[in-house]
């Protein structure tokens, strides 16, 4: 066996352990900041439970606002992460959307990996990258405005969290907002046609908030997921690696020695 | 008592037992007993008023909505800020941050990248 040989072997065992540290240094930010998204999202649930729970009690049938008369063509909102290396997690989503889309007459994009795939798509109507870190209420109202422009028929494609280790794209009808039904004892303030309106849109916001910020806890699930695996996979390659070096030295070494014995056997006979 | 809950999207703001609830609606001013009628709301920007046993509690409230169903009062808001939190040189600073946002605005979308209307003429 050549020095060559060994040497290479050798430079692959180091590039492989350094990757080792980077993947490990991911899962263990992804770890951190998910925690915290968590526990965060939890909050947020509650929150849309309220708001879910004001819903059903208000009554849409007067209400001509376009997210309850769902006017307008219908339109797939695509929300995925800005980031790559979570696995499969943006892949998922984006085919989902393909398969979709041929119900679609137009197409929004929330995230970069949703925006680099669908550039040159003749429904792209919209396309936001890069604009949050954590999402905010403040951005999926601003993103529920532009929808409100186009159209009130929405559909949302998005990572729905099942658990840890599983994280499913889904399709969810966001509107035409479906209302309660009709309560008579109930007191509105203002008056019903004014107030549906008005908290629609309040209701569609915190939809798209909750629906953006599930995606993202699945997304860093996704990522510590990945991270681990290719930790894992590091080390697997690294263990076969110093393996292959082990036995390449040890040829080596028998090598030289038949050479040297073999030398010394001549001398002698000669 | 009635059962009050403040939430905001961030946290539970506050949730208990309560005497008395007053707010202020986009209509006028109201105050919750026990036992109200059902009612669901849009509030105004300005404050809630929580009377509980041991006393009073205020939340400064941006907008949102309230609901009462007679045993319990929920009420929804994007900024919640209990009222000893509430600190007017933050909210100066805010408010010329504020300022200083709009005046650059147009520099502010280029930064962020909206590819807005992509499609101007769809």
């Amino acid at each position: 066996m050549s020095r060559g040989k060994l040497r290479s072997v050798k430079a692959r065992i180091q590039s492989t352990s350094s990757l080792m540290k980077i993947t490990r240094a991911m899962e263990m930010v992804a770890r951190a900041r998910v925690r915290k998204l968590e526990e965060s999202f939890s909050k947020i649930k509650r929150f849309a439970t309220a708001v879910e729970e004001i819903r059903e009690h208000i009554d849409f049938s007067s209400c001509e606002h376009p997210f309850v008369t769902g006017k307008g063509k219908p339109i797939l909102v695509v929300i995925t992460s800005d980031m790559g290396l979570c696995g499969a997690f943006n892949a998922e989503i984006l085919r989902e959307a393909e398969r979709r889309l041929k119900d679609f007459e137009g197409l929004v994009t929330v995230g970069s990996k949703a925006t680099a795939h669908f550039a040159k798509n003749s429904k792209l109507i919209r396309s936001y990258q890069r604009m949050y870190d954590v999402p905010t209420l403040n951005f999926s109202a601003a993103l529920m405005e532009d929808i409100l422009k186009i159209t009130g028929n929405v559909h949302v494609i998005y990572a729905k969290f099942v658990n840890r280790l599983v994280q499913r794209p889904v399709c969810l009808q966001l509107t035409p907002v479906s209302g309660g039904k009709k309560i008579e004892r109930y007191e509105y303030e203002p008056q019903p046609e004014e107030l549906t309106a008005n908290f629609v849109s309040f209701y569609v916001a915190t939809k798209l908030y909750s629906l953006l910020y599930e995606t993202k806890v699945s997304e860093m699930y996704a990522r510590q997921n990945a991270m681990r695996n290719a930790t894992e996979n590091a080390k697997e390659m690294i263990r076969t690696l110093t393996l292959e070096y082990n036995k390449a030295r040890q040829a080596s070494i028998t090598q030289e020695l038949i050479e040297i014995v073999t030398g010394a056997e001549a001398l002698k006979e000669e | 008592m009635i059962e009050v809950e403040i939430l905001s999207p961030s946290t539970v703001c506050w949730n208990g037992k309560a005497k008395f609830l007053a707010c202020r609606t986009v209509e006028g001013a109201m105050g919750i007993l026990p036992k109200r009628a059902p009612i669901v709301a849009q509030l105004a920007i300005d404050y809630v008023r929580v009377v509980t046993e041991e006393g009073e509690k205020n939340f400064a409230t941006y907008g949102g909505y309230m609901h009462c169903d007679g045993q319990k009062v929920t009420i929804v808001a994007s900024i919640v800020i209990p009222a000893e939190e509430l600190d007017p040189h933050v909210f100066k600073d805010a408010q010329e941050r504020a300022k200083r946002l709009l005046e650059f605005q147009d520099r502010l979308y280029k930064n962020t990248k909206v590819e807005a209307n992509v499609k101007a003429g769809r």
